[in-house]
């Protein structure tokens, strides 16, 4: 079936006159906008909680991630060590981990630490921005890291053990469920691993789908999937949802249901009331306690696939801004603005420059930076940098002088160009270029000169303490580098 | 499919464009066609008879607003490149957040055109980096309720931020000199009442009012609508700007490295009415940057009114 998919305009459709503008956008970020709003809808419960409003919440059985956050949780607090890892493989924006911490703030359990695996980009920044930059400092599931990691060549994953793996197969998925769980369970990268797998299955045998994001995909057999763990000698349990969101899929003839899947490598017993049956148990249809809520096509309100209400926490409320600004007057005329940092380097902006900027209708014009190259980022750049905030922010200059000298490797004629326009300004006549040989020396003379000229030069180390000079040289040469052990060996000195 | 018109809104063509454009035209052999609306993804035979449907839940705005946000979205200012516009805002913003940190240990910004909080959480990050010993209050406000909405619950923890929902043309709920900073990027050119705008971000600033606007060599301002919002986009003159700003002390201008080309501006205003496309002048086109400082700050920031007259603005 042939599907056309993309932005742009349809004219004359079948001999009409009607247009038909449309709009497209990678299917990732479809799927993604949508796990967004599951964020943000978690999210304000777990303010309603905080605020005491809500102290349960019961779901009326629309949010596949309410649920995967309640299995989770049960995995996650019956752990045998204090804390546990989790590992998010295929994550988007987080809502299974935001579904997870409502649970965790309803019922303490221990400390929870997760990595995600993203397919693209824009989901490890997306899980970055929410989980880690914006959260509460009581939070005790703890984003550590948001990275690219695409099935099925990030596994097996590697962790300490008796880490979890949530592999999320809701959206984004999976031919082949059961490679999967081999690849993880032969290996022992993990020792004692645990398993869950929320993915969409057929029954009897695989069947080819599309889904309404154009992926073309193969639902696997639950059969063939529960084979495999027994085949491998894992224990587990699994739980079915038949026809859950099948709109996702263009129309096919088939069995289809959502499968969440737990195993481990030992009995692990799972609360049965959520509908889980052990994997060598009858295939039938679980989910007895759990409603499936038939998406009405006229039901547009997300709010609804949950059973409380969503109260309002306050959110909406503005402070007295009067008072607030009050609270924080004070006389700016009474400071002292003469400070060593008061000053405003205007002459740094006024290297944004532009050429031919008089030509108004000129289609090309050559940016000058910092340097002739037009990049911020060079050496020369840096150096130029340094000499203009020397005045009003030594650390900043201090900082742009070290990453400009390990831009250049340390190289001594480059050294020895960069120290001498430091000093002087653009060099006006070529620079010696000093008698080493080994590059092993280069990093101590370099760094031996660069303290020295900053001194003579009258910035830097006149105003900074040692340990402020030492982080500096950690941010701009790399905590590990050879360049900065030297360079606190000097400072040490 | 009996009402055509309201059933199948047109929608204004947006990223990327598509050669598929030219063969539509001429029918599209029994296919399908994906149209992505406001909450629904709909499949469509050449009769345009539905197909096949799929829910979002989800409002419209959300869709429209953030389904690119995350692209773009930085989490570190040692991230950014030096060459975005959003590089050279928060630099200067920096700036001016050092110079507060010599007097005092707290700042107080008011960002017009707030959208998530980004620069908030860049700021955070670059005073965190640098070791500036000093807090950030940071107030936002953005004209979309439903951003605000969505800032609001991702922020809900946070003290130190919020977002109110208004027009950044009129700040009359805060009073004068209320905030020690206030900024905005690119943001005062698609405001409702540009000239009140700028006037009332000065007067609630206590010390100075950055913004980063985008501004022409032309003699006179001029207006083009944006391809995908349905907005008017004024861009000014150097001229306008001082006429808009009664209570001006200074201001410096200078310019920042980005330019328009051309076919990028077509591409971002619509092609059917080419009416006002003669008014864009693309390669005119600059974002640059004003201070406007307060009267204390003049002397200590360096600010020579020989400098409010760059050679290469009229």
């Amino acid at each position: 079936m042939k599907v056309w998919r993309g932005a742009g305009t349809f004219t004359r459709l079948a001999g009409t006159d009607r247009t038909i503008h449309f709009e497209a956008m990678p299917p990732h970020l479809a799927k993604g906008t949508t796990d967004l709003y599951e964020v943000v809808l978690f999210r304000r419960l777990r303010s309603a909680v905080a605020a005491g409003i809500i102290s349960s919440v019961r779901p009326s059985g629309g949010s596949i991630y309410f649920l995967l956050g309640t299995v989770l949780h049960q995995l996650l607090s019956g752990a045998k060590h204090g804390e546990r890892d989790l590992f998010l493989v295929n994550a988007s924006f987080g809502p299974a981990l935001e579904a997870l911490k409502l649970f965790v703030q309803l019922q303490a359990t221990n400390r929870i630490k997760v990595t995600a695996l993203c397919q693209h980009s824009e989901y490890a920044r997306g899980l970055t921005v929410l989980h880690r930059s914006i959260e509460a400092p009581d939070n005790l599931v703890t984003l550590d890291a948001a990275r690219l990691g695409i099935l099925p060549d990030c596994l097996p994953l590697a962790g300490p053990p008796n880490s979890l793996i949530f592999i999320d197969l809701f959206k984004q998925m999976h031919d082949d469920v059961a490679e999967l769980i081999r690849r993880q369970f032969e290996s022992d990268a993990v020792a004692e691993p645990g398993l869950m797998i929320a993915a969409r299955v057929s029954f009897g045998h695989p069947i080819p789908v599309q889904n309404v994001l154009n992926d073309k995909n193969v639902l696997a057999s639950v059969e063939d999937i529960i084979e495999s763990c027994l085949s491998l000698g894992l224990h587990g349990s699994y739980l079915l949802l038949e026809d859950f969101d099948r709109s996702f899929f263009l129309p096919f003839d088939g069995r289809y249901a959502l499968m969440v899947l737990c195993v481990f490598t030992e009995p692990t017993p799972l609360n049965a009331a959520l509908g889980f049956r052990p994997l060598d148990a009858p295939l039938e249809s679980a989910g007895r306690d759990l409603v499936v809520f038939q998406r009405k096509e006229t039901d547009r309100n997300y709010d609804l696939w949950f059973d409380a209400e969503m109260p309002e926490v306050g959110l909406e409320d503005e402070p007295d801004w009067k008072q607030w600004a009050d609270d924080r007057a004070w006389d700016p005329s009474n400071a002292d603005w003469t400070g060593g940092a008061a000053r405003y380097d205007v002459e740094l902006f006024s290297y944004h420059t532009i050429t031919g900027k008089n030509d108004v209708n000129a289609r090309v014009r050559r940016i000058l930076s910092l340097d002739e190259s037009g990049s911020h980022a060079s050496a020369f750049g840096h150096m130029m940098m340094a000499r203009l905030l020397a005045s009003s922010d030594p650390a900043a200059s201090v900082y742009a002088v070290l990453k400009g000298i390990d831009l250049v490797d340390s190289e001594p004629g480059a050294v020895a160009f960069l120290l001498a326009f430091l000093r002087d300004g653009p060099a006006s006549q070529p620079v010696e270029k000093p008698r080493l040989t080994e590059e092993s020396e280069w990093d101590r003379a370099a760094l031996t000169d660069v303290l020295r000229a900053l001194r003579e030069s009258g910035f830097g180390p006149v105003f900074l303490a040692a340990e402020r000079l030492a982080k500096l040289g950690e941010r701009a040469f790399g905590a590990e580098s050879r360049r900065h052990k030297i360079f606190q060996e000097l400072l040490d000195s | 499919m009996s009402d055509t018109k309201s059933e199948l809104e047109v929608i204004q063509t947006a990223w990327p464009r598509s050669p598929l454009s030219e063969r539509e035209s001429r029918g599209n052999n029994g296919a399908l066609i994906a149209i992505e609306r406001n909450n629904a993804i709909e499949y469509r035979d050449e009769t345009g008879a539905l197909y096949h449907q799929y829910q979002l839940p989800m409002t419209e705005g959300y869709f429209h607003q953030f389904r690119h946000y995350f692209r773009y979205f930085g989490t570190r200012f040692h991230d950014l490149h030096p060459n975005q516009i959003k590089f050279k805002f928060l630099f200067h913003v920096l700036a001016l957040v050092r110079k507060v940190a010599a007097v005092r240990k707290r700042v107080s910004i008011l960002e017009i055109g707030v959208t998530l909080g980004e620069n908030y959480l860049l700021l955070r990050d670059a005073i965190r980096s640098e070791g500036l010993e000093i807090d950030i209050d940071y107030v936002g406000i953005d004209n979309d309720g439903r951003v605000v909405a969505l800032a609001r619950e991702l922020h809900a923890h946070d003290r130190n931020f919020w977002i109110v929902n208004g027009d950044g043309s009129d700040l009359g709920r805060f009073a004068d000199n209320s905030f020690d900073l206030v900024v905005s990027n690119t943001v005062h050119n698609i405001l409702t009442d540009h000239d009140k705008a700028l006037g009332e971000a000065f007067r609630v600033a206590r010390l100075a009012f950055f913004a980063i606007l985008m501004t022409t060599l032309k003699e006179e301002p001029f207006v083009m609508r944006h391809a995908m919002y349905d907005i008017q986009t004024k861009v000014f003159t150097a001229k306008s700007l001082k006429r808009g700003l009664k209570a001006r002390r200074a201001f410096w201008v200078y310019e920042l490295s980005k330019f328009w080309s051309q076919a990028y501006v077509k591409d971002r205003t619509d092609g059917s009415d080419g009416s006002h496309l003669d008014a864009v002048d693309a390669p005119s086109i600059r974002w640059t940057g004003w201070i406007f400082a307060k009267e204390h700050l003049l002397p200590e920031m360096n600010l020579l009114e020989s400098r409010v007259e760059p050679e290469t603005l009229p």
